[in-house]
């Protein structure tokens, strides 16, 4: 059954403990890293796999999402557990947390999440109901709408293109089951552990986790055929203007883009042009996008529009040694903070795992942002600088 | 309620009144996670904001914010730090990676047993207090907390009065007076420490030097829980249900718990009632010992009813034990809870000190759980004090 193990000494400074304890793989798939968190009363556990490309697998995905929370959260209701789901650009992760002590029900609510759906009509239809809520919603709010615009032109065949609502209205139980069979296979399946527990219990109580690897995507060759033709989408009614701008690189290295994303933010919350300013960092593979946005009312947004569109060229301008070493160091401060518990901890392993395939890259990724200093940063600004921006606006 | 429930109460209060728990100082306890990436320490010395004098309400709060404000700059922004004032208590706790926490602990300590507060932290931490009761003072939540101790407490008691002062008390507040009550008021022999994080006690006991765990100062407030019914006419869209009871003081600290997080559970198991907006239970400290603590926001012409039915959900408790299998469901969920709060080192560092200056010893809570038993859960609701009652609403007969 095992086919992969691999064993590394238990760590005490803060780098090492971002390090697995055990990676291993099963035969056929998942892949599972494990932290055992000795002392600790918690347990996390996440699970995610990859999302394919095209709208179809979005609106699976997304349907797959609302009908296994509901169902998880009714059974980590009785016991006091709790879960979460979330949908990157390219992935959906499930997150299960309680007592270390209840670690097998745990795991039993994962397999529930990675298990072939069995959903009844009326959770199908609750669950389309509620994943076209959340579309309506990402139409209709500025910021969500601005960001959805970006990603669109980042990654055109990932998240959601025009026929997303109508896949998501028209989606059969079949194509439900379909998806899972895809997105599920053991193979492409990636866990993160965090508990207090044996490598042998984790063996026996992931053993068969997923869908066969040898399933078909059958979703993927599903056409939009029948539901209509593309609906145009819904641009949301404002008062202010809303910009965003979203740089590009290759993702050589993370820490240079995690502290550029700090820099950035301090600059825009200092300065009062900007309404609702945040600064957001999304991974793709081998690709790292830093997007910027804004608000502003119609007096204010010519200035508004500078500051968004200037931030970078200001920061390459004005960047000091100092601020390198110090948003680095509060950088890595808060993504420790973050990993203090077993749930925080999984969070970081697994998203960077995801991101990378390395199962090791959260402590890469802490280790470089010690080195990181003002010459790797001034050649990551102009690796940014290189290539035009992409835009998105939404104005009243 | 059954003549003999009354008389149980009436027992329970004079037990309250009679022996005052003991409380404790000093001591330290290690908590070893060896794989975990940060360490928390949490110190702990008795006197919180109940000590504060009369007119100079916020001066713990103020003092407190700004020594945790000192050891953030002192510690070059490499560790978190919070100051967490009670009415019994003054808490600090410092969050920090594994190879920062020795010197972001020396700074915290050489701030608070240093000769005086940085200036710009006091002023600093005066003034976000300002903002923050500034921002409360017509919030409806925000009243209903200080008249519940009011009504709980008699509106004289040192308890009534709010841990964080009211506006017009810190707005009097000058940095002087800041500097005066800090002049010795922290000392190395009352503090009580709790460590959690990838550390050996004995490296820990090098650096901290923790003094003996020994019985406290007797404290010179005596009164429990007023009991009586208190209502308040606001012109506010929700009613407020607050009710206390005293607990006695022989009920081990997790029944208590467990009795809280059953009750709340009860009161919010879903399908929910409609007219219930939040129904919370939780166990918090009183003048003589703890005290059950009950608030539930709900429509106005709901209020009668979520009275009435607090008061029989404890009434019914205390009648009979919990069947075996409500009973294990309730410690699973509890349980849990306990599990997701204490995973956070923060939240078991305070936990440890808490139980060192409460019951003079740190053990782990979740190790006492599994002696929990029913008749425990119901000795617990059977020997509560008579509760204070406070209504907080509009005026519906008008």
């Amino acid at each position: 059954m095992l086919i992969a193990f691999l064993t590394v000494s238990l760590a005490v400074v803060p780098l090492q403990a971002l390090r697995p304890d055990t990676v291993f793989d099963l035969e056929g798939g998942p892949r599972i890293l494990l932290v055992r968190a000795a002392g600790s009363p918690g347990a996390a556990v996440r699970v995610s796999v990859p999302i394919s490309e095209g709208d179809a697998a979005a609106a699976g995905a997304l349907v797959h999402q609302h009908a296994t929370l509901a169902r998880l959260r009714g059974n980590a209701a009785t016991l006091g557990a709790e879960v979460d789901a979330e949908r990157t650009l390219d992935r959906l992760v499930y997150s299960v947390r309680g007592a270390v002590a209840d670690f097998e029900h745990l795991v039993w609510l994962v397999r529930l999440a990675a298990g072939r759906p069995e959903v009844g009509v009326i959770a199908l239809e609750d669950a389309r109901v509620a994943a076209l809520a959340e579309i309506e919603r990402t139409e209709e709010v500025p910021a969500e709408a601005l960001y959805a615009e970006l990603q669109r032109q980042l990654a055109p065949t990932r998240g959601w293109g025009p026929t997303v609502g109508t896949m998501v209205a028209a989606l059969t139980p079949v194509q439900l089951e379909d998806f899972w069979r895809h997105a599920f296979r053991r193979d492409s399946i990636r866990v993160t552990i965090v508990a207090d527990v044996p490598v042998e219990a984790v063996l026996a109580a992931l053993d068969g986790l997923g869908a066969p690897a040898a399933s078909p995507n059958l979703l993927a060759t599903t056409s939009a055929g029948g539901v209509g033709a593309p609906p145009t989408p819904h641009r949301p009614e404002t008062l202010r203007t809303w910009h965003a701008v979203a740089y590009v690189a290759a993702a050589e290295s993370y820490a240079p883009a995690v502290v550029t994303a700090r820099l950035l933010a301090s600059a825009l919350v200092d300065d009062a042009a900007v309404e609702a300013p945040r600064v957001d960092m999304w991974w793709l593979e081998e690709r790292v996008a830093i997007a910027i946005r804004g608000a502003a009312y119609p007096a204010a947004e010519p200035r508004m529009l500078r500051t968004i569109d200037g931030l970078l060229s200001r920061l390459r301008g004005d960047l000091l040694a100092a601020g390198v070493t110090s948003a680095a160091s509060a950088v890595r401060r808060e993504i420790l903070l973050g990993a203090r518990t077993p749930w925080g901890l999984a969070a970081l392993l697994g998203r960077q795992f995801d991101v990378t395939g390395d199962p090791s890259a959260a402590e890469r990724l802490m280790g470089e942002l010690q080195r990181v200093d003002a010459e790797m940063m001034r050649s990551f600004l102009a690796a940014l600088a290189n290539q035009p921006p992409l835009r998105a606006d939404i104005r009243p | 309620m059954s003549g003999a429930a009354l008389l149980g109460f009436a027992l329970a209060l004079q037990a309250v009144a009679a022996s005052p728990p003991q409380s404790w100082t000093g001591g330290l306890a290690v908590s070893t996670w060896p794989s975990s990436p940060i360490v928390a320490v949490v110190v702990g010395f008795p006197g919180g904001a109940a000590d504060d004098p009369r007119g100079e309400e916020g001066l713990t709060y103020v003092m407190a914010d700004a020594i945790a404000r000192s050891a953030e700059a002192a510690a070059s922004a490499r560790a978190a730090f919070l100051a967490q004032v009670t009415r019994e208590a003054v808490w600090f706790s410092l969050l920090a990676p594994s190879d920062a926490w020795v010197p972001a602990y020396q700074a915290l300590t050489s701030i608070f047993y240093g000769p005086e507060i940085p200036a710009p932290h006091v002023a600093a931490a005066r003034a976000t207090l300002l903002s923050r009761l500034a921002a409360e003072a017509h919030a409806p939540p925000a009243e209903v907390e200080n008249e519940a101790f009011r009504a709980f407490f008699g509106s004289e008691h040192a308890w009534a009065r709010p841990p964080a002062g009211l506006l017009e008390t810190v707005e009097r507040l000058s940095a002087t007076r800041v500097q005066e009550r800090f002049s010795g008021r922290f000392r190395p022999e009352q503090a009580t420490t709790a460590v959690v994080g990838p550390v050996e006690r004995a490296e820990v006991e090098a650096l901290v030097m923790p003094a003996p765990t020994r019985p406290a100062a007797a404290r010179t407030a005596v009164a429990g829980v007023r009991p009586g019914r208190v209502a308040l006419t606001r012109e506010v869209t929700s009613t407020w249900v607050a009710t206390a009871y005293p607990l006695n003081p022989a009920t081990p600290a997790l029944a208590r718990g467990l009795l809280a997080h059953y009750l709340e559970a009860e009161w919010n198991m879903i399908p929910r009632d409609p007219a219930l907006f939040e129904a919370v239970a939780r166990i918090e400290p009183g003048p003589v010992g703890d005290i059950l603590v009950v608030r539930a926001a709900v429509a106005p012409e709901a209020a009668e009813p979520w009275e009435r039915r607090i008061l029989d959900t404890i009434e019914r408790l205390g009648a009979a034990d919990l069947s075996p299998p409500v009973f294990q469901a309730a410690l699973g969920s509890y349980r849990s809870a306990l599990s997701l709060q204490l995973a956070s080192p923060e939240n078991m560092a305070q936990a440890r000190a808490e139980g060192l200056m409460r019951a003079g010893r740190a053990s782990d809570p979740l190790d006492e759980l599994r002696a929990l038993t029913p008749a425990m859960l119901t000795a617990a609701v059977r020997t509560l004090g008579q509760p204070a009652v406070l209504i907080y609403g509009p005026n519906l007969s008008r």
